[in-house]
């Protein structure tokens, strides 16, 4: 190898360096809110699924399950497209597999719902949707 | 931390447990009822948002929720989202001593308050700018709403103020005064700007720092001595090519050219020419982070990626004082490396600085076009792009 090409070997490969250090470094914010924006998405796209659920049944789904199973509930009765995506894994929520982070409760007499998505890892709540206190995320 | 955005029951939960429903006060405070499940009235909530937007801590705005019993007695503060420095803020909601200061107080009380010592409420120490900045929003906004005019927020030239003056104009004198007889007292002044400037003021020019301006405005009238030193560590090198602030004022330069004294000389290592150019690039990359992070405000620190915030010691963060470690130690082998090749806001200051004789586009200005057209991209690009 030359001195001259192995000078600008050099130079590309510490300046490739510096870039993906930088990407790195803002990335994983980047990452984090693209993921948010996403959730909040779904969070709401579920949210007007429960109400159209209430609307015909008069009532919401009556146990307490993970997001999966809320949203294979409400895709198998009409209210949700079968196109919704799990925001953590960017695959159809349908297929199970992979990061769940959202939950649904209800009350006893299935009068009230709460859509909760933790933060990985934690009990700690990042999004709360619910029938009285927190109808929205804004 | 809640957001910039309307009140929830969930948050008025917190100091009212049997919050179940907010009604917007039609009435000149403009605040919030809060009721319980049965319908009766058990508070009032008002947050400080957007009546205290002009109120900037040391970057920027805080918004603050208050909560109020039916007596008008103070329940509870709470940050709900600030423009401010993040770990700065952070340290403001850690300190009880400050968050609980407004718990008893009457509304009126608190009203009245303009002098904010009198009234018994302090600074956090390392943080003082942003706590009061949250102090002053709290009484403006209630003072507003009690018919007063609010705090105006006067021309205010504190002793803090006179320091930086202070210490920006023996700056200029080393930079200017060349006389053998007042150079030999450089390293006095080199020693008080570690101590003072940074460990005790902690006032040094930083990228959060002058993101925040940009994102809010310009405190100018409640920190004119920092304005003035901002502006003044720009427009020196520009008009007389000395780069005043970088060589002689900052801490960070100056505790570098101390360390350079620890090692002997043989230590020292010339970093070859190909490390240097793969380097320069290193303040660059800085600066487009700190774009995207600003354009696409996403969640990171300012603070953290350069090592200024860690001579606040109290209110650092682990990043920080990671850069600032970090760059002191590679300081010791290759001189003055942190502020050749890692510190983004020298980067820019050395940018502006005037230099005869080179009228050719320079590396620098390659740079330079690099950071404007990822500038470009960031405004013009619609978001959806970055954020999906």
């Amino acid at each position: 190898m030359t001195t001259l090409s192995r000078s600008f070997f050099i130079r590309f490969v510490g300046l490739l360096i510096v870039i993906s250090a930088a990407g790195v470094l803002f990335g994983l914010p980047l990452a984090e809110k693209r993921t948010e924006r996403r959730v909040r998405a779904m969070l709401l796209t579920v949210q007007e699924g429960l109400q159209r659920y209430h609307v015909a049944e008069e009532l919401y789904p009556k146990k307490r399950m993970s997001g999966a199973e809320l949203v294979k509930q409400l895709t198998d009765a009409g209210f949700l497209e079968k196109t919704l995506l799990n925001p953590w894994t960017g695959a159809p929520y349908l297929d199970e597999a992979g990061e769940d982070r959202l939950h649904y409760r209800t009350n006893s007499l299935a009068e009230t719902y709460e859509l909760v998505v933790y933060f990985s890892g934690t009990e700690e709540a990042q999004f709360r949707l619910d029938s009285t206190e927190n109808q929205s995320l804004e | 931390m809640q957001g910039d955005w309307p009140v929830t029951v969930a948050e008025v939960k917190v100091f009212l447990p049997g919050a179940e429903r907010l009604r917007v006060d039609p009435g000149p405070r403009a605040g919030l009822a809060v009721y319980d499940g049965a319908g009766g009235q058990i508070g009032y909530a008002v947050r400080t948002m957007p009546e205290s937007r002009e109120i900037a801590g040391y970057s920027g705005p805080s918004d603050v929720l208050v909560v109020f019993d039916t007596e008008e007695k103070g329940l509870g503060i709470a940050i709900r989202h600030s423009y401010d420095t993040p770990s700065h803020v952070e340290d403001v909601t850690r300190d009880f001593l400050f968050m609980e200061k407004w718990n008893g107080r009457l509304w009126n009380e608190i009203a009245e308050i303009i002098d904010l010592h009198e009234a018994g409420i302090y600074g956090v120490s390392g943080a003082t700018r942003t706590s009061d900045a949250v102090a002053q929003s709290i009484t403006h906004r209630l003072a507003l709403a009690s018919g007063g005019e609010g705090r105006q927020t006067p021309f205010r030239f504190g002793w803090r103020d006179g320091l930086l003056v202070g210490f920006l104009v023996l700056g200029c004198l080393f930079a200017f005064w060349k006389a053998k007889s007042f150079q030999r007292w450089r390293w006095i002044f080199s020693v008080a700007t570690i101590l003072g400037l940074g460990f005790w003021m902690g006032d040094l020019i930083a990228q959060s720092l002058m993101i925040g301006w940009v994102e809010n405005r310009v405190p100018w009238e409640a920190t004119p001595g920092l304005v003035i030193f901002v502006v003044a560590a720009f427009l020196l090198p520009w008009f007389t090519k000395q780069p005043v602030y970088c060589q002689f004022i900052c801490p960070h330069g100056n505790l570098q050219r101390w360390a350079m004294k620890v090692v002997p000389a043989t230590w020292k290592r010339p970093l070859p020419d190909d490390g240097k150019w793969v380097a320069r690039w290193v303040p660059v990359m800085l600066l487009v982070v700190v774009l995207a992070v600003s354009f696409l405000q996403l969640d990171l620190d300012l603070a953290g990626i350069e090592p200024f915030d860690a001579y606040l010691l109290k209110g650092a963060g682990v990043a920080t004082i990671v850069v600032a470690l970090v760059g002191l130690a590679i300081s010791l082998f290759f001189p003055m490396a942190y502020c050749k090749f890692g510190c983004p806001t020298g980067w820019l200051l050395e940018f502006v600085r005037r230099r005869s004789g080179k009228d050719q586009f320079s590396e620098r200005d390659w740079m330079g076009l690099v950071l404007f057209a990822v500038a470009l991209a960031l405004y013009f690009v619609p978001l959806t792009a970055f954020l999906g």
